[in-house]
């Protein structure tokens, strides 16, 4: 959901770069630097977290699947 | 009159840039990879990062690269209709303007006439002028534009940049007196008021619809 969201953030943010590079505008310029800049930055921002959650999910199932093997071994 | 109208003698040989296309071809594959993810709500590992940070960053760096380097036009500055507008238009116009005269004169580039005297000297000139057209864009987003528009510390090195080496420019003994040259450098006083005409026509400073409405 996350990077979806990420995608379409990204999307939108390249729509209005390519809206600015063929016709340059204060319009389309004010589109670029205060809609475009901020929607890729939140779209970053998103895909870290994703990538942050889903290391965080690997490391946790790693743990708990050493731990389990380590229990198995002990008893 | 424009120069096409008079003969291919007055039209000035164009210089195009095609760094914008670099933009449009970074743009592509990332608008592509992020359809991809908006579609199946996934992407490989080996896309996510590469097409979802690294190639849309660089596209926008591109951008603002073009915005840098094209927001330097006459054009670009008309382009906003209030406050600038009427500004740009008045360069064309008779009105014994600072801005009208050296325009008519040919004295700046009809490109980027308005970079020319709103950049200081040197690099920092142009960075100065960068940072006063974000605020212009910030003011025109917000709605905060003051009418009559006001030139506050007016860098005189943008006069002197083009002036300074002018054989007529040091031959005026009013340029060679060292008070007012201490002045000037001072910034206390400015070119225009007292010895030189304002560098805009007083109706083109109240914006474009209390202009129209005087």
């Amino acid at each position: 959901m996350r990077l979806r969201g990420a995608c379409v953030l990204v999307l939108a943010s390249q729509i209005v770069l390519v809206a600015m590079l063929l016709r340059l505008t204060g319009r389309s310029a004010i589109a670029f630097s205060f809609l475009g800049a901020p929607m890729l930055g939140a779209a970053v921002i998103l895909v870290a977290l994703s990538w942050w959650r889903t290391k965080e999910g690997s490391h946790a199932r790693i743990d708990r699947d050493s731990g389990g093997d380590r229990a198995a071994d002990g008893g | 009159m424009t120069g096409d109208d008079l003969g291919p003698l007055f039209v000035l040989p164009s210089a195009p840039h095609y760094l914008w296309l670099f933009g449009i071809a970074a743009a592509i594959p990332a608008i592509t990879i992020a359809a991809i993810g908006v579609i199946r709500g996934r992407l490989p590992a080996a896309l996510s990062v590469p097409g979802v940070i690294l190639i849309p960053i660089f596209a926008y760096l591109i951008g603002g690269l073009v915005m840098l380097e094209e927001s330097k036009s006459v054009a670009f500055c008309g382009s906003c209709h209030e406050p600038m507008g009427p500004l740009v238009a008045s360069l064309q116009q008779d009105n014994g303007s600072l801005a009208s005269i050296h325009w008519r004169k040919g004295a700046v580039s009809h490109g980027d006439a308005c970079f020319q005297c709103h950049s200081g000297y040197g690099i920092w000139g142009s960075v100065g002028a960068k940072i006063a057209g974000i605020t212009h864009m910030v003011h025109t987003v917000i709605g905060y534009n003051k009418y009559p528009l006001q030139a506050r510390g007016f860098d005189i090195n943008s006069c002197l940049a083009c002036h300074a080496e002018a054989v007529s420019f040091r031959a005026q003994e009013a340029h060679r007196d060292r008070e007012l040259q201490q002045q000037l450098l001072a910034g206390t006083i400015g070119c225009v008021g007292a010895c030189h005409p304002d560098a805009h026509p007083a109706d083109a400073l109240m914006g474009a619809t209390r202009g129209a409405a005087r």
